[in-house]
């Protein structure tokens, strides 16, 4: 065997490994696809299948009442408008995001 | 809260015309949070002062304060839900301080908005349904996700594409596009919390018309995730995804994008997905 060939011969079942992984993981997502994608919709009928799917399932108005309140962009700039205004700051703690309802 | 008082009419009004109402997410306002240190040292200051005050605190609660930051009075998110007690409760305050009504001190605009970012980068939004009713479904949950160049051409193909060429995006550019791709669950914080054991989107040139490759997008992902942080069991989703990507041949640049889920489920309840790139044209008009 000649100097450095052990660590070609080395690394040939690795690549074999990644390359096996590789078309593993991608036959199993064409597999996932074919068996899910039954009835969909054919290349003539796609955009406007889509289009129309995504604009219906958009936030409608009545789920974003929340963009009605005028909220201040933090709480120090809240009680600077309450001192000039005269009025109370009202502060709402909470986990997540709430203005994606992420939350 | 943001699908029952803050929804109500006579709330809204009253928070616009008698106080300046602000909220504040725990995340940003604590540890590494992104808020400033002067925010986060505010937030922390009202929090210990109702708490020596005894007039009750807690990480989610409403707290209303005076300009100068001294307490007024506190509500429990727990009482606050239920019919009439917020908007009651803000009218007896804003009575007892005497305050003279006006308009909102911040004018109203959208929360849900995009981010600003590079002129090179892609701004995506990604809105999720439930099927189900109840908790965490009243609205949907949205996602703003942001391609760098070096993200957004991983959806293009090597070289000069034809009608009826074929590619697969790579795992990283698919990841990032469908990591959002479940139903509203409880997240206290942005972390991804996604256990992702397929996912891919596959790409075919379907027609061209006047400089503009159309492409197909077909997809899947299959991926684990607890509907809520401290839960134990993972439960399993699984979805097919189908699209369309308008592509300019010249400079290859991908003006339209448009995904949804075909099927999808998380443990055993169907969701639905919209996902779509928004040009930079028009994203100042979501800002307002």
């Amino acid at each position: 065997m000649k100097e450095g060939q052990h660590g070609t011969q080395e690394a040939q079942p690795t690549m074999r490994m990644r390359a096996r992984g590789f078309f593993k993981t991608g036959f199993a997502v064409f597999a996932a696809v074919t068996l899910l994608s039954a009835g969909m919709p054919d290349d003539q009928h796609l955009l406007d299948w889509v289009q129309q799917r995504v604009r219906a399932l958009q936030p409608g108005r009545a789920e974003r009442r929340i963009d009605d309140i005028g909220w201040a962009h933090g709480i120090l700039e809240a009680e600077g408008f309450a001192r000039k205004l005269n009025r109370p700051v009202f502060i709402f703690t909470h986990d997540g995001r709430i203005e994606t309802g992420r939350c | 809260m943001r699908a029952g008082p803050l929804s109500d009419a006579k709330v809204i009004s009253l928070l616009n015309s008698s106080f300046v109402p602000v909220y504040a997410s725990n995340e940003d306002y604590t540890g590494a949070g992104k808020a400033p240190i002067a925010e986060k040292t505010e937030r922390q200051r009202i929090y210990v002062d109702f708490i020596n005050r005894r007039l009750g605190a807690s990480d989610v609660h409403i707290y209303v304060v005076t300009g100068d930051g001294q307490p007024v009075e506190g509500l429990e998110v727990a009482k606050a839900t239920q019919p009439d007690v917020l908007y009651s409760f803000l009218h007896r305050v804003a009575t007892k301080l005497a305050v003279t009504p006006g308009g909102p001190a911040v004018p109203p605009h959208t929360q849900s908005a995009p981010p600003t970012v590079e002129t090179d980068a892609m701004v995506f939004h990604t809105v999720a349904r439930g099927s189900r009713q109840g908790p965490w479904r009243e609205f949907p949950g949205e996602n703003w996700t942001v391609l760098r160049p070096a993200e957004w051409t991983l959806l293009l193909p090597h070289s000069a594409a034809k009608v009826g060429d074929s590619w697969d995006v790579p795992e990283t550019g698919a990841r990032k596009l469908l990591t959002n791709f479940y139903p509203q669950t409880e997240d206290t914080t942005d972390k991804d919390r996604n256990l992702i054991d397929e996912c891919g989107l596959h790409m075919r040139a379907i027609s061209m018309t006047e400089g503009t490759l159309r492409v197909r997008i077909e997809g899947s992902l299959k991926m684990r995730r607890r509907p809520a942080p401290g839960s134990k069991d993972y439960s399993p989703l699984s979805a097919a995804v189908i699209g369309f990507m308008d592509i300019s041949t010249g400079t290859p640049q991908i003006r339209r994008f448009n995904l949804t889920t075909w099927k999808a489920t998380y443990g055993d309840e169907a969701f639905d997905v919209a996902q779509r790139y928004l040009p930079p044209e028009g994203l100042e008009l979501l800002r307002r």
